[in-house]
């Protein structure tokens, strides 16, 4: 790609990504603030690359657990039964609720995996430099930045869950430790996209 | 952009950023996941089932002992659709249970007039339940259809094996009684080869103790009734045999001495009670017609029913009446070698009727023990025998010249009194006379004297003097009619000429004896000691044909015997 667009660090500036004011970059300084707002300012966030892998690992492994352990118990007639997320698709699928199983399916197997993975290809084309899908890549972390609030649809549902169907012995339905590790995961995947600087995309266009 | 403004130095910030102390957690909590996972890992064991109903993937457990040892995490039909195959982990603690003889059967509700089991499955579902068996370890079973025999495998039960001709009402889940209390149940039953049905038996561990190797069991279901001439009686067990049937048990009287009973023993399942009390304890009477003998006669031995008539049958030659019959086990001593059965019936006679009740009540056997050896084989007599067996009386033998209408078991009388009886006749070996064997009662004993004299008292004695007028003698009108002995002893005289010829009497002493009779009249009116001495057994006497007028004046005082 030619280099048509002047950067602003080649400009000698430095944009506020709070208040979005322009300012100059000042040569040495250690630490930059906006004169407006007073934000920190930088070239580029920083150790962003290396605070992003780690918050991608993170995520990655407590995947795992999160997808593999039961997320919540339904108790049944004093009769436990721990259900991983899959099973709990498994029920509303067998009950015929296929848009619940579907919403549920999205935010939480496909939304994680699809963040982790694609924030993880991102990084990866930066180190190698490739030059190819640069708009494709902005686009993907747009999305990823957009449905990244939606999932933690699943503890939202749990939570509702909890406090509805709560009849005693009858019916109950607690939380299990999946829970636990599938809103850390959701909460290291927003972070990884927050501290992911997009203009690292740009960097060698 | 001017190349004279100077480019800052830049550093990379050396270290590793802190943010790296997330993964690192991350993996150590996803490592800590999955050391335990593994550790705790169950042991996944297939099992094959004809019938997977009730079984739900993730839902039915395995329970033992009411604790949930293991879950189905997989159903499966196996590939010629005859069987499935369910896929069951197990807490690892189970791994040392799994052996090839641990067995494994559904439980399901289950309502019987019994009560109503596994109701517990209703709400929970069905489950799977299990029983620990020896042998190598081992990862595929196959399912029992039913509970397994040893269900209950309560430590110190004993399994134990009963054989029937037929079930009857007996089914699984059937209840065994001792005393009416239940003491187990019945497992299961099958066909052998004989066609016999094997009933399997499970007694509890309290009643252990009293299965013997000689008890008997017998079936107790339903209601018996029995009616006849006595009354009737009606019996059952528990209510619950008489829908579900039961078994009953009881030990024969010298069970104490018997062994206990071992896991797998077999024992035979009577009928009805009656029969497993009569087993072993029949004896047979061979009579010669079945005349007034019946099924369920009694048995009595001085008037106390002590048995029954159990069955009565041609014998194989076809010549006489096999009678089979139970003696209540307390009066079985009188089963001996020398003891004789004979039919007492109603009869009619000159002398009265006797035996009347048994117009009412039946014929019944009776019997006179001897003394010899156990025995179980009898013979049967028509009527009462004619000798009896050695009483403990005192035993004389009277000579006479005819036997006149004397009879076994005639009275002997002393003063009209009834003091003994005659035990049977013969004749004499040369034929001269006939010998009359007779027991004086004990306590009579001292009533014969050496110098007694016995005279027969049959039928009416009537003189005829023309001063005197007539004369009629009797003695009692029983005598009359079916005769009898009668006898005196003398007050002290000088009656020594007597004695010495008693004595000196063997064999043939018809001449009758001439006491001196001068002064007797008189004097022994008031001899108050008896003349003679005490005879001893085997003691002889004439029978006279009549009395002597003085005879019956004689009244020494004599001591009877205790």
């Amino acid at each position: 790609m030619d280099k048509e667009h002047l950067t602003a660090r080649e400009a000698g500036l430095v944009n506020c990504l709070d208040c979005h004011l322009l300012a100059i970059k000042g040569d040495g300084a250690l630490q930059m603030r906006c004169p407006r707002c007073g934000a920190r300012l930088h070239l580029r966030k920083t150790n962003g690359m290396a605070r992003t892998w780690a918050l991608l690992i993170t995520s990655l492994i407590l995947l795992f657990p999160a997808n593999l352990l039961p997320i919540m118990t339904v108790t049944y007639l004093g009769e436990r039964e721990p259900n991983t997320i899959i099973e709990g698709i498994e029920h509303f699928i067998q009950s015929g609720e296929y848009l619940i199983a579907l919403i549920i399916f999205f935010a939480s197997i496909v939304v994680p995996i699809f963040k982790v993975v694609g924030i993880m290809l991102i990084m990866i084309s930066i180190q190698k430099r490739w030059q190819t899908w640069l708009k494709h890549r902005t686009l993907m972390f747009r999305v990823i930045k957009f449905i990244g609030r939606w999932s933690m649809l699943d503890i939202f549902v749990i939570a509702v869950m909890v406090a509805l169907v709560n009849l005693g012995t009858l019916t109950s339905i607690k939380p299990a430790p999946a829970a636990t590790y599938f809103a850390a995961v959701v909460i290291s995947t927003m972070l990884a996209s927050n501290t992911f600087d997009t203009r690292l995309i740009w960097e060698g266009a | 952009m001017e190349s004279n403004i100077p480019e800052p130095e830049i550093k990379s910030r050396s270290g590793i950023s802190p943010i790296w102390i997330l993964p690192i957690v991350a993996l150590l909590v996803a490592g800590w996941i999955a050391y335990k996972a593994i550790v705790d890992a169950g042991i996944e064991v297939s099992i094959r089932f004809d019938n997977a109903q009730g079984i739900e993937k993730g839902k039915t457990r395995v329970i033992y002992r009411g604790m949930p040892i293991g879950l189905v995490k997989n159903l499966s039909i196996s590939k010629d659709f005859k069987s499935t195959e369910v896929l069951v982990e197990f807490v690892k603690e189970a791994r040392e249970q799994l052996r090839k003889n641990t067995r494994f059967w559904m439980v399901a509700p289950k309502i019987s007039l019994k009560g109503i089991t596994g109701l517990e499955t209703i709400l929970k579902g069905n489950y799977i339940t299990m029983l620990p068996g020896d042998g190598p370890v081992e990862r595929h079973f196959v399912a029992l259809a039913k509970p397994p025999a040893a269900l209950t495998a309560e430590p110190g039960g004993l399994d134990i094996q009963l054989i029937a001709d037929e079930l009857g009402s007996l089914s699984q889940g059937s209840e065994i009684y001792y005393k009416g209390i239940k003491a187990g149940e019945i497992l299961d039953f099958s066909l052998n080869e004989k066609g016999k049905v094997l009933i399997n038996v499970h007694i509890d561990r309290k009643f252990v103790q009293r299965v013997k190797k000689s008890t008997r069991f017998y079936n107790v279901s339903g209601i018996t009734f029995e009616a006849g001439l006595s009354g009737f009686k009606v019996s059952a067990e528990a209510l619950s045999t008489l829908l579900m049937g039961g078994i009953g048990f009881f030990n024969p009287e010298d069970a104490k001495s018997v062994k206990n009973a071992a896991n797998g023993d077999s024992f035979r399942l009577f009928k009805n009670m009656g029969l497993a009390e009569q087993e072993g304890k029949r004896i047979t009477l061979l009579f010669d017609e079945a005349r007034g003998i019946y099924e369920k006669t009694q048995i009595r031995y001085k008037g106390i029913e002590i048995g029954r008539v159990f069955s009565v049958e041609l014998n194989r030659e076809m010549t006489g009446i096999q009678v089979t019959a139970s003696i209540q086990k307390q009066y079985r001593s009188l089963l001996r070698e020398g003891t004789q059965f004979w039919l007492v019936e109603p009869s009619l006679g000159l002398a009265g009727a006797k035996n009347l009740e048994t117009i009412v009540t039946g014929t019944y056997i009776t019997l006179r023990p001897g003394r010899g050896k156990p025995k179980r084989i009898f013979k049967g007599l028509g009527a009462p025998p004619t000798y009896l067996e050695p009483r403990k009386g005192l035993k004389i033998i009277l000579i006479a010249e005819r036997l006149g209408s004397i009879k076994a078991n005639d009275p002997v009388y002393f003063r009209q009194i009834k003091v003994g009886e005659v035990t049977g006749y013969r004749l004499s070996k040369d034929a001269t006379s006939a010998i009359i064997s007779v027991d004086i009662g004990n306590p009579y004993a001292p009533l014969v004297r050496t110098t007694s004299k016995f005279w027969n008292v049959s039928g009416i004695n009537i003189d005829f003097s023309l001063f005197k007028g007539a004369k009629v003698r009797t003695e009692s009108m029983q005598s009359i009619l079916e005769g009898g002995i009668a006898f005196a002893t003398p007050g002290k005289v000088s009656a020594t000429t007597e004695e010495t010829k008693f004595n000196k009497a063997k064999g043939v002493v018809l001449e009758e004896s001439k006491p001196k009779e001068v002064n007797a009249g008189a004097q022994t009116l008031n001899a108050n000691q008896p003349s003679g001495k005490p005879v001893k057994n085997g003691a002889k006497f004439v029978l006279h044909n009549e009395a002597k007028d003085e005879w019956l004046k004689w009244r020494p005082k004599i001591v009877l015997g205790k």
